[in-house]
């Protein structure tokens, strides 16, 4: 085998993305940009089912068959229970959501820094007013163009 | 909007439970007082009939003090009339002599001052009276006294009647009273025998109603002990149900508040995922091919002393 002299060919295998994955990539990236901002969102919905009536009733009638005999016994065998919530279709359940809310409130009364640079990343969630400390910089026109560039120069053909 | 779940009625007035419990509570209540059981004895309130049986004996005459005809006093039997009856036969006897002297009188003639044997004859004549009256009050006190003596042996003879009806009528009274004490003793005896055998059943039965009552007890005892456990456990069912529930809604919660907190550091993933490199990536190979220089092999040696692998950032994020 023949070649050129003061050196050895050398064969090289990389990876390299398809033009059209690395457009697609730039937009999912921008949407990933809009979309991290959004913040976290809550859920206000039942989380765990409540006793039926059924329950209750049995619940009941074993404190009230505890009592008879002497045992000691709660006179109403679901006092200290959270009173369940009608979420409509007959769904009576707790949500965990007035829990998560006195958290974040005692985590804010807590650590107010820690709240406040969590909260600037992200949009008002009521008002929707846009995160004073966005994860990245807006993208403009320019901006892409300026990383188009960029990427350019690192390209191997 | 669903249908709203009823709420759990308050149970009044006796119920199952009630109705058990107080089943249980009276049955351990009686058997212990069977435990405590002791039986009527007999023996302390059964009468002896000895002390109710009446005797004879104090209502018989005895023969002590019988009446003796020597030691009797027999005047009571004198004939009353023995003075009129004695009278009467001297008058007869006497008017007989007169009758003899009458006689005399006219038999023998006398003088106006009589004669000598006509009073020889009044003189024999009122001797034989005399020997005549003397006989006859003899004989009839000796009939009088016979007959106070014959009087007084009847009475005496009753006397003995009697005495012997009495001493028979004691004789038959102590025997009578002795068959009597006889019998009421075999039949004090045969009460007591019975109540003694009374108060062995009894205090018989009454062991064995207390040895089945404290069997009773044991089992109640522990029929009890069940009670409370199973009600205890089903109790404890209860509450760790009711436990579980909030625990799930703290779970819950504390889920969702990580997803909040770690939202920011869970978003420095996104765009990985939007460039398609994490953790799946579709891409294609290409061959290149390259011959290395002089320069290449200075550039290797100062990589190595450098102790970069990546000089070119192949592996930067846009690669």
């Amino acid at each position: 085998m023949s070649g050129p002299k003061g050196g050895k060919t050398e064969t090289e295998q990389v990876n390299r993305v398809s033009p059209f994955q690395e457009v697609t990539g730039m937009r999912n990236m921008m949407r990933a940009d809009d979309i991290s901002q959004t913040g976290p969102i809550r859920n206000y919905g039942p989380t765990v089912a409540a006793f039926n009536d059924m329950q209750k009733s049995g619940f009941q009638n074993t404190a009230d068959a505890a009592s008879a005999f002497g045992l000691q016994a709660p006179t109403d065998a679901m006092a200290g229970m959270p009173e369940a919530q009608d979420f409509g279709g007959g769904m009576m359940g707790h949500s965990a959501a007035p829990i998560v809310d006195q958290s974040l409130a005692a985590l804010e009364e807590q650590a107010p820094g820690q709240v406040a640079a969590m909260n600037a990343r992200f949009i008002d969630p009521k008002t929707g007013a846009a995160p004073t400390n966005p994860a990245f910089q807006t993208l403009t026109p320019g901006i892409v163009q300026k990383i188009l560039d960029d990427y350019e120069k690192f390209r191997i053909a | 909007m669903g249908r709203p779940m009823g709420q759990v009625q308050p149970i009044t007035g006796p119920n199952v439970n009630t109705t058990s419990a107080n089943a249980y509570n009276a049955a351990v209540d009686k058997t212990q007082q069977g435990m405590n059981f002791n039986p009527m004895m007999m023996s302390g309130m059964s009468p002896m009939m000895s002390g109710s049986t009446g005797t004879m004996t104090g209502q018989t005459n005895t023969m002590a003090g019988a009446p003796t005809l020597a030691g009797n006093d027999l005047s009571a039997y004198q004939n009353p009339y023995q003075q009129q009856v004695f009278d009467t036969s001297m008058n007869a006897l006497n008017q007989a002599n007169q009758k003899s002297l009458n006689n005399v009188g006219a038999a023998t003639p006398t003088s106006a001052f009589g004669s000598d044997r006509h009073q020889l004859v009044e003189a024999e004549t009122n001797r034989q009276f005399g020997d005549a009256a003397a006989a006859m009050g003899a004989k009839l006190g000796m009939q009088g006294y016979n007959s106070m003596q014959d009087a007084a042996r009847f009475d005496i003879n009753n006397s003995n009647a009697n005495s012997q009806f009495d001493i028979n009528n004691a004789r038959s009274d102590l025997s009578f009273d002795i068959n009597n004490a006889r019998g009421d003793r075999q039949q004090d005896i045969a009460g007591m025998r019975g109540d003694a055998q009374f108060d062995i059943g009894n205090d018989m039965a009454g062991n064995a109603a207390q040895m089945g009552a404290a069997s009773q007890m044991g089992g109640l005892s522990q029929q009890g002990f069940n009670y409370g456990q199973t009600l205890n456990n089903n109790m404890s069912g209860v509450g760790n149900q009711q436990q579980n529930l909030i625990q799930q809604i703290m779970n819950a919660a504390n889920g969702q508040y990580g997803d909040v907190t770690n939202y920011s550091q869970n978003q420095l993933s996104l765009p990985l995922q939007a460039l398609g490199l994490a953790p799946a990536n579709s891409s294609q190979t290409a061959t290149q091919t390259k011959t290395p220089g002089l320069f290449d092999y200075l550039s290797m040696g100062a990589t190595g002393l450098s102790g970069s692998t990546d000089p070119l950032g192949t592996n930067s994020f846009f690669r």
